[in-house]
């Protein structure tokens, strides 16, 4: 087990590695740079700026010392903002944790009691009506789901500010805008799992030997259906992390996306680069996290030979 | 075709042609998939249409602004540059617009007479004044409120509880005088910048903005047809790019095994880890962005699955007795692949395909919602969202996210119906239930 994950903690170094490295020289590669934009610098100040970032020295170079940093931990300056990246990235994760946690929660929580419900309740209108829902969740894109949830509850009803994030009541909005996708999917998996599991010989032995019906579903069938849902969390909250950009947009949060297409825009090197790398960082870490989950659930699978 | 040769092949053929035809009835009987698949051929005409409709229907070009007509609700009317339609001169001659009759029609005679042409319109009950009463009846909306009261009031100057043209005539002006000055130009021959009798077409015919118009006073029904274009051809697109890859990734790792195998599915493998939107992003900020750019970046991050599922069905086809029999015939490998091996796994690609499509549409317009995917003067839905989405639009002015919004999710959702439909017609096995 402490070999798999060492095994597995290595393969994300490796990952990441190769992240940073393919962004940073594709962000180099690009035309224009930080300085050449808005109003001409004063050539002396240019140069000063230059030295002081290092863009005057060879691209190999300034990578050697982008990634010196890097292992001393140091995310560097942003370079249009004075201000070193790490502070910028600690101030708006939480932002993007709190809508993108909130979201996955909400999809687990509400995709498997739906696709539960479906599932357990076949080819009845509970089953159609939870599948009509998961269709149409997977087909409203966030960008759209998120405005029409505005029109209706805060510039209609009022319940929310529609004027961008000031407390936590205005995370609701965008963490569900967020969240219908996977919970649609989530929905979508249960059901098909549970329809897969109810039907094994363990489920059959489980009532004959008259283990209650409560039980048979919760501890012995969801386990099974639920392993689906277990292994598309991984790609799911890669989704969200990027999901989120689109979101924080659309409800004016203060987030990790939002400093993301900015900072891309502006061709501001290391901010771009120190929110990749947060958000790989972070995906490397859930991936790894799934991967566990799924030993607890299905003793089938053993990561120890 | 032989049928009564159970030994060639093309008695396979005959056999996979009922299975077809199978499939077919069963998709039939899916009305979700069916009425998908309707709602998609329609988009697509649409789609293939545009010029005409534009030119014929709409009248309004994509991308002819009316500085003064910003905003305007669904119903509102304005004078298109381009496909400009006369109104009959026996009922608006010469002489009507030509006020002050000194023989020649000036910008300016052209601009209030149109101004009076749509406060007559609006004046549904005749009074000549606008009521409260007008409003409420009028062809079209008015924005924010329907508190039609308050609207009237923002209006009346003078305080009589009614509009007179002078009071209304932000609410009736849509023939500006930059506008204005511009269709005569057009007509002007002489060059004197007004027009003499036998250069007078006639009086420009308003055309109704079916669902409003954007920020730049352009007509957004035109808009959102043109968008349906880009959308729909990425999604076709970056499919096809998709399906290349991946089909060809996914077979041969699958026929060759061993070694190729563990290689290039750990590959895929990596890939799956990596948040490639956000290098999609990358790529798109910072490389000149054009529309092939776009299909290759999404049709290159998006062929994961499909390899997978190809190297799945290769791996259980790949020893069995027909592919055993092209080897002992000495069929190279890859041939055994491309002729034997995919066409055989076709049902599983095509439905896999079809639920691509409004996958690769969704990165579209996630892309261009960001401003990172479609660029001026092109448009897509993704964009048209986009340029409703900052919270002022929005709220006041809704259309303007929900009409392309609606047009993608509900495409979407038809995409969805149908791949679903046919993926239970292709292969009840299939079928979760």
């Amino acid at each position: 087990m402490i070999q798999y994950i060492a095994l597995r903690l290595g393969q994300s170094i490796a990952v990441l590695f190769i992240i940073i490295s393919l962004s940073f020289f594709v962000m180099k590669a690009a035309p224009g740079s930080p300085l050449s934009q808005d109003r001409q610098l004063d050539p002396d100040i240019e140069q000063m700026l230059m030295e002081r970032y290092r863009l005057d020295q060879p691209v190999i170079v300034q990578y050697g010392w982008y990634l010196r940093g890097l292992v001393r931990g140091d995310l560097g300056q942003s370079i249009r903002q004075h201000a070193p990246v790490s502070e910028m990235v600690a101030e708006a994760i939480p932002y993007s944790l709190l809508i993108g946690g909130q979201a996955l929660l909400f999809a687990v929580l509400l995709g498997t009691l739906l696709g539960l419900l479906a599932g357990l309740k076949q080819n009845t209108g509970w089953d159609y009506g939870a599948m009509t829902f998961a269709m149409i969740g997977v087909s409203i894109p966030n960008f759209v789901l998120g405005p029409i949830l505005i029109l209706l509850f805060a510039a209609g009803l009022g319940w929310f500010n529609s004027g961008g994030y000031e407390a936590w009541p205005d995370s609701i909005l965008p963490s569900v805008s967020l969240g219908l996708f996977y919970t649609a999917y989530i929905a979508r998996l249960t059901r098909g799992g549970m329809l897969e599991v109810i039907r094994q010989d363990f489920i059959r032995t489980a009532r004959a030997k008259g283990v209650v019906e409560r039980l048979v579903v919760f501890r012995h069938a969801l386990r099974g259906a639920l392993l689906p849902v277990v292994s598309y969390l991984g790609p799911a909250s890669a989704s969200v992390l990027t999901g989120s950009v689109v979101i924080e947009k659309v409800f004016n949060v203060p987030g990790l996306g939002t400093f993301f297409v900015d900072a891309a825009f502006n061709r501001d090197y290391f901010l771009v680069l120190g929110v990749i790398i947060v958000y790989s960082a972070l995906l490397v870490v859930l991936n790894l996290i799934v991967d566990l989950l799924y030993t607890v659930l299905d003793p089938r699978v053993s990561y120890d030979d | 075709m032989t049928e009564h040769n159970p030994d060639s092949p093309a008695h396979d053929e005959a056999a996979g042609h009922s299975l077809w035809k199978d499939a077919l009835k069963r998709l039939m009987k899916n009305r979700a998939a069916v009425a998908g698949l309707a709602f998609i051929v329609l988009m697509s005409a649409m789609a293939l249409g545009a010029p005409v409709l534009s030119s014929q229907v709409t009248r309004f070009t994509v991308e002819e602004t009316n500085p003064c007509l910003r905003y305007q609700p669904p119903g509102m009317r304005g004078i298109p540059r381009v496909h400009t339609r006369t109104l009959p001169l026996d009922e608006h001659p010469f002489e009507a617009v030509d006020r002050d009759g000194d023989g020649f029609v000036t910008a300016e005679e052209l601009s209030v007479y149109l101004r009076q042409l749509e406060f007559e319109h609006l004046d549904v009950s005749g009074t000549g004044t606008l009521t409260e009463d007008d409003l409420r009846r009028a062809p079209r909306a008015f924005p924010g409120t329907s508190d039609y009261a308050r609207i009237l009031a923002g209006y009346d100057r003078n305080g009589d509880g009614v509009l007179d043209i002078d009071e209304a005539e932000l609410i009736v002006d849509i023939f500006p005088m930059s506008a204005a000055i511009f269709y005569v130009r057009q007509h002007d021959r002489t060059g004197d910048g007004r027009l003499s009798p036998d250069e007078f077409v006639g009086v420009p015919r308003p055309e109704v903005f079916r669902l409003g118009t954007d920020g730049l006073g352009r007509d957004l029904l035109t808009r959102a047809i043109w968008g349906a274009r880009i959308s729909l051809a990425v999604g076709l697109l970056a499919t096809l790019v998709s399906f290349f890859i991946g089909v060809t990734w996914g077979a041969i790792a699958g026929f060759f095994g061993g070694r190729v195998d563990t290689v290039m599915m750990r590959f895929v493998d990596i890939l799956y880890g990596l948040p490639y939107l956000f290098l999609v992003i990358l790529l798109m900020v910072i490389f000149e962005q054009s529309i092939l750019l776009i299909f290759i970046a999404i049709g290159a991050v998006s062929w994961l699955d499909m390899s997978r599922i190809v190297r799945g069905q290769v791996i259980s086809l790949k020893n069995q007795e027909f592919v055993l029999a092209a080897r002992s015939i000495g069929t190279p490998g890859l041939e055994i692949v491309f002729r034997h091996l995919i066409p055989n796994a076709l049902g599983p690609i095509i439905v896999y395909a079809t639920l691509t499509v409004p996958a690769v549409m969704l990165q579209e317009a996630f892309l261009s919602f960001l401003g990172l995917g479609v660029q001026p003067p092109q448009t897509s839905w993704g964009s048209l969202a986009n340029e409703g989405a900052p919270p002022g639009v929005m709220v006041n002015y809704p259309w303007l996210i929900l009409v392309p919004g609606s047009l993608l999710a509900l495409t979407l959702l038809s995409l969805n119906f149908f791949g679903d439909g046919l993926r239970d017609a292709l292969d009840p096995r299939m079928r979760k239930d």
